[in-house]
């Protein structure tokens, strides 16, 4: 799955670390997420969308399968 | 003014620090624990002994339980992937070793020396892991 996280995160000038450290998890967590290698749980994208004040759908979008 | 979620946070990843340092210590120590118990037990011979090495694993096992439970969900994904990994590459470790003794004679090892190669695959293939894949 794509997501904005990235772009969200950079819009408010906070660090992963910064981030992680907000959410509770790693930086290694959020930039796992950026880079799309790992997909989180229902439970940390709604926290992540809480934090951004955006919808988990505006946040992650499913690539379209060919 | 301090921020509660921030100061909670930190909290957690300095909890999720010492307890990864915990398990990482724990865990090379319980591994040579348990070759010292299993060399003991096959020199005493009997039933008896041979609970202390697995009394040993059992000990491993609760400190593993309890690392789990402070990690942040990533972790634990590759948690469980290093330890299936690890835990299947150990299991043809044995069994095609045990092939080769029946086939070609090959010396057996002493199952002391599991332990240790043990947690040695296992720490390799979460490093590679949390490094190459996740």
């Amino acid at each position: 799955m794509k997501n904005r996280v990235r772009e969200l995160r950079k819009a408010q000038s906070w660090s992963q670390a910064r981030l992680g450290e907000l959410l509770g998890v790693s930086r290694q967590t959020i930039n796992s997420i950026e880079n799309g290698k790992y997909d989180p749980s229902l439970p940390l994208a709604l926290q992540i969308a809480r934090r951004f004040g955006r919808s988990v759908e505006y946040i992650w979008m499913v690539e379209d399968a060919k | 003014m301090a921020d509660p979620v921030e100061d909670e946070t930190r909290a957690a990843r300095a909890r999720r620090r010492k307890t990864l340092g915990f398990y990482w210590s724990s865990a090379v120590l319980l591994a040579l624990l348990f070759a010292l118990a299993y060399r003991w037990a096959q020199n005493v011979g009997g039933v008896g002994p041979a609970l202390v090495p697995i009394g040993i694993l059992g000990l491993w096992w609760l400190l593993y339980a309890r690392m789990i439970a402070g990690l942040d969900e990533r972790d634990r994904a590759i948690e469980f992937r290093a330890i299936a990994v690890a835990g299947a590459l150990l299991l043809w470790l044995i069994v095609g070793w045990s092939a080769l003794h029946d086939i070609a004679g090959l010396a057996m090892p002493s199952g002391a020396l599991f332990a240790p190669v043990a947690v040695i695959v296992y720490g390799v293939t979460r490093f590679v892991w949390q490094r190459f894949v996740l």
